[in-house]
């Protein structure tokens, strides 16, 4: 029992720290997030050269294959920064469902040039019925020829307005289990019939609308066998979840930072707001869901390393986001009670953080559904 | 990071010599009370030999250095120690304490004089004396440092005058060696620094003991404690006289979870989880009730919470990773909440099942009728509120207000 990190990946903390520090200044963040497509193709670049792109996918296929308690430290790190952009979508998520899915030519095909930030992707879930379990797939693709022909709605996709090709879920075959009968396509965006459109709102990710008017796709675009997509999603699903969950915690950390810093220097009645016990409650809050969310993902991230049974490593990744879903909102209010009026001007970093929060809250499952999961595997 | 322990060979051996200890010496039946507070003269008794002989092996104070009399055991042996006595204890089969409690050693280790670890240690790790903590008064509870007893220098003694409440922890008609006693010994000096502390013989003469009458306590029979004139050899004196603060706060921080846990508390929590699943009320299993899924869930986060936090700071006591200043309050705080949030829960729960004791309907063997009366008793060790309040500290908050106490 040792929980100390190896002095690599202190390295790799440190050097992110600083990096992110040089390079992604919070007002650098609210520049893209003020922007149309959320996305700045110089700092992507600048991340593509650190090795971040690559750094889930193996070498083989030109990543640098890192740990996924590497990644977990260096996702907490770009939480930290709030760093936007398609990292999480095309580097964790979409590499991860490639590398379990693809056929060999489909990995060299992708993997690479995803690692290089050349192409980016974007995973297509939920739908206009939200919910991140396979009773929610309705959108269908039926066989015509050497091609399906996908119809319906993808509600809420992250990084679309930016990907340059979307991996759908999609539902093949009508199956009284809903986990069987789904298969996952490659859709290029610029398919003829596939329109896509942002949701204007108080969304800390570009939210997307993507419609599918019998939109074409090569069976060579079948990511896995047909009709039994679902349960291969299950590890890439649960990988991605819990690298959110670490990018969650960064950000817990820097509103507490921020909170405790604002509690020290604002004066009012003469005093630091600090030293007032109601205001000193909201902070010791923060700190007790950030310690909650961090210890969860530590172990789980440690568990999917050391291949802990899929039964364990379902239950630690379900407890890490229920329990980082909650951390993160809660800590952006309560930064946001402390703050008071400040906190909500949009020239003070804080908003940034609870925008994200609120949408991050049931990326990948809210806190309700992986309770429900957890209730599952407990059996009760 | 790695989560798990790692025993080799060598240290399963040592697992099955515990084991082997440990069902040799063990009661054959479930007889220690689920309520320590009404443990009887008898098994307390029992207990106490159970400790002397734990004490012998070197195994009630596993991690200290063997020139004490501690076991000087490596931390892997601590955990097989910790691990198997848990166990057994939840079998409720071992009536004595199972480790050296860090509250008598911790200040003595921290301030004491190599004379006096020398004097008192040995005794207290091999388990031959027990002492009772006697910090609070009936004006200083949380305050503690307003404290009013004496301790006036005469000769080769101090005449000890003071009245101790919620104290002790042995049935009626057992008393312990020694009360480790802190008291004013400069009347004149500043807060904090004007108390010294003491490991007084509990028999000297002037010494009064009664029995409290509480709805609960989590440490067995409570006691208040008055000292007239009560003369305390000199050299019972731990630290340096009027330093005596710093003792306490040793211990104090100790108390507060500092030092980390080794195996999980709260383990309630997973039998009332086991419990829902195997009982059917209303034509199911309790746990099939959606609501009430919920709330075992909850149970199951708050479990793990305590467990990876007593991880954590084992983790920082070793060295492992950074200290965070708040993080042993931290813990006790969890620990303190999640008493009030159990027992209303279990009421949602069970309904009225909860608060029975009768010995035919009674839940888990009255632990859940235990745990109703302990959801209001949040104050030992510190209230909630002063856990915040160090939590506050250890997030550099600052604090305002004075140092001193006022007397109004």
């Amino acid at each position: 029992m040792d929980l100390s990190l190896t002095p690599e990946q202190k390295k790799l903390q440190e050097s992110a720290r600083d990096f992110l520090k040089r390079e992604c200044p919070w007002t650098l963040v609210k520049q893209i997030d003020d922007s149309e497509t959320g996305f700045s193709s110089e700092l992507w670049q600048k991340i593509v050269s650190q090795g971040w792109v690559g750094a889930s996918i193996p070498k083989k296929y030109g990543g640098t294959e890192r740990s996924i308690t590497d990644l977990g430290i260096l996702y907490e790190e770009i939480g930290h920064a709030l760093l936007p952009g398609p990292y999480f979508s095309s580097a964790v998520l979409c590499a991860s469902i490639i590398l379990e899915l693809g056929t060999e030519q489909q990995k060299r095909q992708l993997l690479p040039a995803l690692a290089r930030g050349q192409k980016i992707l974007t995973l297509a879930l939920t739908e206009p019925d939200y919910g991140w379990g396979p009773e929610c797939i309705h959108l269908s693709a039926y066989r015509k020829g050497r091609s399906y022909v996908l119809n319906g709605t993808k509600l809420f996709v992250h990084d679309a307005q930016i990907a340059n090709q979307i991996i759908c879920v999609t539902r093949t075959r009508k199956s009284n289990n809903p986990t069987g009968g789904i298969s996952l396509f490659l859709v290029d965006k610029k398919t003829p019939g596939l329109s896509c459109r942002s949701l204007s709102g108080f969304a800390g990710e570009k939210l997307n609308k993507l419609t599918f008017k019998s939109v074409e796709v090569p069976e060579s675009n079948m990511l896995g066998e047909k009709d039994k997509g679902w349960p291969a999603l299950a590890k890439p699903l649960n990988k991605a979840t819990l690298l959110l969950s670490a990018y969650m915690l960064g950000g817990c950390e820097t509103v507490l930072d921020m909170t405790v810093k604002h509690a020290q220097t604002r004066i009012q009645f003469g005093l630091p707001v600090g030293s007032f016990q109601w205001v000193q409650s909201y902070i010791i809050e923060q700190a007790n869901h950030l310690e909650r969310a961090r210890w969860f993902i530590y172990e789980a991230l440690w568990k999917l390393d050391v291949n802990k049974s899929e039964k364990e490593q379902d239950e630690a990744v379900s407890l890490a986001k229920a329990v980082s879903s909650e951390a993160f909102h809660e800590c952006a209010h309560l930064g946001h009670e402390v703050h008071a009026g400040i906190g909500v001007q949009k020239g003070y970093p804080l908003y940034l953080y609870s925008k994200k929060a609120k949408t991050l809250y049931a990326y990948l499952g809210d806190p309700a559904y992986h309770r429900k999961r957890i209730s599952q595997l407990l059996r009760l | 990071m790695d989560f798990e322990f790692h025993f080799t060979k060598e240290l399963e051996q040592f697992r099955k010599e515990v084991c082997a200890f440990i069902e040799e010496n063990a009661l054959k039946r479930p007889l220690v009370p689920v309520d320590n507070m009404k443990m009887t003269v008898e098994l307390h008794q029992k207990g106490r030999e159970l400790e002397r002989r734990l004490g012998a092996k070197g195994w009630y104070a596993p991690a200290y250095p063997k020139e004490y009399g501690g076991g000087g055991l490596d931390v892997e042996r601590c955990v097989i120690l910790a691990q198997e006595f848990a166990t057994i204890r939840e079998e409720r089969r071992w009536p004595g304490a199972t480790e050296v409690s860090a509250i008598h050693t911790g200040g003595l280790t921290a301030h004491g004089t190599e004379q006096q670890k020398r004097r008192f240690l040995p005794p207290l790790l091999r388990g031959e004396v027990e002492g009772w903590q006697c910090f609070t008064e009936p004006e200083a509870g949380t305050d503690e440092a307003a404290m009013k007893s004496t301790a006036v220098r005469d000769g080769n003694v101090y005449i000890v005058n003071g009245h101790k409440i919620y104290v002790g922890s042995t049935p009626v008609g057992v008393r312990p060696d020694y009360l480790y006693w802190p008291a004013v010994t400069d009347p004149n000096a500043p807060r904090h620094e004007n108390i010294s502390a003491f490991f007084m013989p509990a028999n000297l003469p002037g010494i009064n003991y009664r029995p409290l009458d509480l709805v609960s306590s989590g440490s067995g029979l409570k006691w208040e404690v008055i000292c007239e004139n009560a003369r305390c050899p000199a050299d019972c004196l731990i630290g340096e006289e009027n330093k005596g603060w710093l003792v306490t706060q040793a211990t104090l921080a100790l108390e507060h979870g500092g030092g980390g846990a080794l195996v999980p508390r709260n383990t309630l929590a997973l039998k009332i989880i086991d419990y829902c699943k195997k009982t059917r009320r209303n034509g199911q299993p309790i746990s099939k009730d959606p609501r009430i899924q919920d709330i075992l869930v909850q149970f199951y986060i708050e479990y793990q919470v305590g467990r990876l936090w007593g991880l954590r700071n084992f983790a920082m006591s070793k060295g492992q990773i950074p200290r965070v200043g708040y993080t042993g309050t931290q813990t006790s705080l969890h620990d303190k909440l999640f008493a009030p949030y159990l027992g209303k829960a279990l009421m949602d729960i069970l309904g009225p099942y909860s608060l029975i004791d009768d010995a035919d309907l009674r839940v888990l063997a009255g632990r859940v009728e235990y745990a109703i009366r302990q959801a209001d008793v949040t104050h030992p060790g510190g209230t909630p509120e002063v856990q915040k309040i160090m939590m506050a500290r250890g997030l550099r908050l600052g604090r305002v207000g004075p140092a001193r106490a006022t007397k109004e």
